[in-house]
């Protein structure tokens, strides 16, 4: 019964006005610790997640429709509605707000404002109130209007009945003449006036206002009156930086008249609200929200009416490519797509796959290519910049295209292959390039986004691919710096970079079970990565036994025997007799190491463990883990004997153990393939040491 | 002598809540990281000392603190936790507390004139019986890179910088600071509270602090981006839970509705204290008007030192813990700095525009 009474569909108005479902599921309230306060909860019915969690403020109008709905605004533009299956439910969760605003449950409507859709506040208002009447536009007057708009801004009524006489008035446009007088005249005092009823005027959230506002001959006096700060001794310069300082550039010539005036607005409308308008505190957001979605659909326009224009695109990518292009016209070139990407997150879900698809069947991939490569710093960092756009829109198209060109690319022209050549050769000591493209990297290498691909043999193709010819040039740095005893190269930025390929790595150990592994163990690369250990940083250190940690908690016997044969675990050892029982973050990441196999009862290890180190674990009291480590063994010890004494030719242990281990594992079908076919670490021989 | 001297002119900058340069804070960053490290699991501190709660950002709040309590380095500090987000300037908080915090010992290694390097120092600092460590920073569940995305410091970041390479230097940091603290082995200081899995200080000794800890999977981050509705996937683990546990009224454990970490009642209170040792156990992480408030008979105790939290909308008072040598107690309380003169920072225009 009570699954259908509280069964709601939960709405909200979108930008369009119309409401979207955003789920069904079941409604309560209770008490949230976060809201502090009595809140509205819906959780889905698919999955149990939280569709909404909403503060019953004391001061919303809810209003009750048609028995089984429930209406209100989240602030000035986010309408919810709760649409109920049953009355009786409906009923409850009123009552339930009408107790917390303190209200009689038989109202329909528990504020007097009603909050309804625009249209009908519009009008309601000609019979509740009357319009509000401005003062004549006259510099004496300017204390008056601010005093009025500021009085309107508390009721949403008296906002829109401002909003329509401002409007109607031709306001606006006289109020930016006073304006001029008064910064003639040096007055002051009027123009700290004209400060605040502007800014009160960007309050008042009307996109009417806006495009009176930011047209080509008022823009510039906004702003004017936005430098005004009464506060401040000076008033800022906003307009010299618009008009001076700020560049307009032209990578391809743009004609089109309108698109070049949304361009400019657009741009000074983002600066007005970036750098001009005091920051909203939160609670504040939606004040704004119109400015916002100004510029939002200004941006949408801008991306559509360049994607439109077939010839603009064309001749961008046919300079970018070309070898004639100069090098600063092609940073233009590069700068320009960049911000063209950027503006392109505005828009919705179908819009940006046509966007990206386009920018893809121009070729935008072999571009980067080229310009990722390039000496320029500007221009490679917007083509990183661009590269993680696509790749954070969708990494298969990335993948996809590596495969294309496996048979008809150079090695080292391969887009995957720059990427790496670009993370380790990144020059920066910053490396802030080389950051970014193992981010890269890493959402091309992630199993996790391979799973939607339609291409059903991208997974295994791609990860063929990269660990057959790419993973030699990521790891080359590690392998160079590791050939002796202790690191070869200290500085910096050597061991910046050390650490991020150690990170990647550990990335690749956690996920891609059998590459990886065939990787190190031909490599030898965990013995080499133990020498880091040796590392007079100690952060470089933390890496290295975090590369093997992820190692053991695959529980692979495989990597065990490698471990134990490679005695893998001396170094660790060595490391920590070096720290000398000091409690520091070292100290405490081996522990755990050890705290993870004595839990989860690797048998090998543990063995190994007690049977080399027995010496340096005794020293060791402080806390209980080695203890318990030897204990585990010793009962594991005791266990054999007693089966040895039952069973004359029983299997030694480690196999045993590794058996159990390989058929508890849930390998996917392809993986159990593949090991079968390529096996190559007979359990006698395992692994190439020393 | 020029490192100090350097450092110190951030300090007096950031004391004016003004940014410092990108790569100062790199530099900066760089020192801390090498001081967190040798760090411990459960830092030792040494009476007197004062004890701070929750900041969020509050810069001219954080000052107001330093007003009553005491400048640094005359006074002692202890802070738990939650240095970011909610308010305007947790970068300049985050900073100045880190800068004064290293300020510190490259002093005294500075003057020491010490012929050996600053790792040494460092390790030689702290194996000393005495740590003249005078500000001693512990993790909150707010200093995460996914929390910040969500709950503003990203987003100051972004806004100040024009890039998120700050962003990515701090919450770097993050992963290195201590979980929690000891004073003069009696006092337990943690930002949540206790965990389950952790009934000795020994245990805490074998976690690998150096981890972002995620309390909500990536989807629903995005989810919260776009429209602000929480969506959490429950995350267990130690680390977390000294982070995000509560005490609340109960006997036992209980489910957290946060979604992380838990509920602790009195009896789990009292097994912990009598089985390390301690009189009580001090934390922050929840809001209380008051600025402070005891828990079961005087066990545990919530501090709260951000003054009308959230946007100045909460009305509350914030409030320190002051211990002296005897560890005898003495509450502090303050209210929010007077209406913050400067707006907040706006982003930092881009000059050459393409669209």
């Amino acid at each position: 019964m009570t699954d259908t009474r509280r069964r709601v569909k939960l709405y909200a108005l979108n930008a369009d006005r119309q409401w979207d479902d955003r789920g069904t599921g079941h409604v309560s309230s209770s008490y949230v610790e976060r809201l502090k306060g009595i809140s509205l909860l819906v959780r889905a019915e698919s999955d149990g997640s939280l569709l909404l969690e909403s503060k019953i403020q004391p001061d919303t109008a809810y209003q009750k429709q048609q028995d089984t709905l429930i209406v209100w605004s989240e602030g000035d533009n986010f309408d919810l509605a709760l649409s109920f299956q049953e009355k009786a439910g409906c009923d409850e969760i009123w009552e339930k707000i009408c107790q917390v605003q303190g209200k009689d449950p038989s109202v329909e409507i528990t504020q007097d404002i009603v909050e309804e859709s625009e249209d009908e506040r519009f009008d309601d208002m000609s019979d509740a109130a009357p319009p509000i009447e401005l003062p004549p536009c006259e510099l004496s007057r300017l204390e008056d209007i601010n005093e009025l708009i500021e009085n309107c801004l508390t009721s949403p009524m008296r906002k829109e009945k401002l909003a329509v006489a401002l409007e109607s008035e031709g306001y606006i446009k006289k109020l930016l003449s006073l304006f001029r007088t008064c910064e003639d005249l040096e007055n002051i005092e009027g123009l700290h006036h004209l400060y605040d009823i502007f800014k009160n005027i960007f309050l008042l959230n009307k996109n009417a206002l806006f495009e009176v506002m930011f047209s080509d001959d008022t823009i510039f006096d906004v702003v004017g009156c936005l430098e005004y700060e009464p506060t401040l001794s000076q008033p800022k310069r906003h307009r010299e930086y618009l008009r001076q300082l700020a560049r307009f550039k032209q990578a391809i010539p743009i004609t089109n008249t309108e698109l070049l005036a949304k361009i400019h607005q657009t741009y000074r409308v983002q600066y007005i609200q970036d750098v001009v308008l005091p920051t909203p505190s939160v609670f504040e957001d939606n004040m704004l929200s119109t400015l916002s979605s100004f510029i939002f659909f200004n941006k949408v326009e801008i991306v559509t009416l360049i994607q439109d224009d077939e010839k603009f695109l064309t001749e961008l990518f046919r300079q970018l490519t070309d070898e004639a292009t100069l090098d600063s016209k092609r940073r233009d070139l590069v700068l320009f797509l960049k911000e063209f990407c950027n503006f392109s997150q505005n828009l919705q879900p179908q819009g940006k796959e046509a966007f990206y698809k386009t920018l893809t069947a121009l070729g935008i991939l072999p571009a980067l290519e080229i310009t990722l490569a390039m000496n320029d710093a500007q221009t490679k960092t917007a083509s990183i910049d661009i590269l993680t756009y696509i790749v954070e829109y969708s990494p298969s198209v990335v993948r996809d295209y590596t495969l294309q060109q496996i048979n008809n690319t150079e090695q080292d022209q391969m887009l995957v292959n720059v990427i790496v050549a670009q993370l380790v050769g990144d020059s920066d000591s910053e490396l802030g390039g080389a950051v970014q493209l193992a981010g890269v990297l890493r959402l091309l290498l992630d199993p996790e986004n391979m799973l939607a691909s339609v291409n059903k043999s991208e997974k295994t193709d791609f990860l063929n691919y990269f660990y057959k010819n790419s993973i030699g040039t990521l790891i080359a740095p590690l392998l160079a710096n590791t050939i002796g005893e202790r690191p070869a190269r200290e500085d910096y930025r050597t061991v910046q970079l050390l650490g991020l390929i150690l990170e990647l790595l550990s990335f690749c150990v956690e996920h891609h079970t059998y590459h990886i592994k065939n990787c190190i163990l031909n490599k030898d690369l965990l013995r080499r990565i133990l020498v880091l250990m040796k590392s007079t940083h100690t952060f470089l250190v933390l890496c290295a036994l975090r590369f093997m940690r992820k190692i053991i908690a695959l529980k692979d016997e495989f990597y065990n025997r490698y471990i134990i044969k490679g005695n893998l675990f001396t170094p660790v050892f060595d490391a920590f007799v070096r720290n000398n029982g000091r409690y520091n973050l070292l100290d405490s990441a081996i522990l755990e190491m050890f705290e993870f196999i004595k839990l989860e009862d690797i048998k090998s290890l543990c063995s190994h463990v007690v049977e080399n180190f027995s010496k340096e674990l005794e020293a060791i009291d402080y806390v209980q883990t080695f203890k318990a480590l030897k204990l585990r063994y010793e009962q594991h010890q005791d266990k054999l004997k007693d089966r040895d004494r039952a069973t004359i030719d029983s299997v030694p242990s480690i196999l045993r153990n590794s058996r159990y281990r390989r058929d508890q594992r849930q390998l996917d079908e392809e993986e159990e393939l593949w090991f079968n076919e390529e096996e190559e670490f007979d359990e006698g021989e395992a692994i190439i040491a020393q | 002598m020029a490192e100090s001297s350097d450092l110190d002119r951030q300090i007096e900058q950031l004391k004016k809540c003004e940014i410092i340069k990108e790569a100062e804070v790199k530099a900066l960053c760089a020192k801390a990281r090498e001081i967190l490290i040798e760090e411990s699991n459960v830092q030792r501190v040494d009476s007197p000392v004062t004890v701070c709660g929750d900041i969020h950002g509050q810069f001219y709040d954080l000052k107001e603190l330093f007003k009553v309590g005491g400048d640094v380095p005359e006074t002692n500090y202890l802070f738990m936790g939650d240095f970011v987000d909610r308010g305007f300037y947790s970068v300049e908080t985050f900073l100045l507390l880190l800068a004064l915090k290293v300020a510190f010992l490259l002093d005294i290694y500075e003057c020491m004139n010490f012929n050996f390097s600053l790792y040494n120092f460092i390790v030689y600092v702290l194996s000393q019986v005495r740590y003249p460590d005078r500000i001693t920073l512990i993790r909150g569940n707010h200093e995460s890179r996914q929390i910040t995305q969500v709950y503003g410091f990203y987003d100051e970041c972004l806004r100040k910088y024009g890039s998120i390479t700050v962003w990515r230097y701090c919450t770097e940091i993050f992963d290195y600071l201590s979980l929690s603290a000891i004073i003069d082995g009696k006092i337990f200081c943690v930002h949540g509270g206790l965990s389950p899995s952790i009934q000795t200080l020994d245990q805490i000794r074998t976690i690998d602090r150096k981890q972002e800890f995620k309390i909500f999977d990536f989807l629903s981050i995005k989810v919260l981006h776009t429209s602000r509705l929480m969506m959490q996937v429950p995350h267990d683990g130690p680390m977390c839970d000294l982070l995000w546990s509560d005490p609340e009224d109960t006997q036992g454990w209980g489910v957290s509705p946060r979604g992380a970490g838990y509920l602790f009642g009195s009896d789990v209170v009292a097994q912990f204290n009598s089985a390390n040792d301690i009189d009580m156990i001090c934390r922050a992480h929840q809001l209380v008007m008051e600025g402070y408030k005891w828990h079961f008979n005087e066990t545990v105790l919530t501090v709260w030192s951000a003054p009308n939290y959230c946007y100045r909308q909460c009305g509350n008072v914030a409030a320190i813990l002051e211990l002296n040598e005897h560890l005898q107690r003495d509450f502090t309380i303050f209210e929010a700095a007077p209406q913050e003169s400067r707006g907040i920072p706006s982003k930092k225009p881009q000059a050459d525009y393409f669209l």
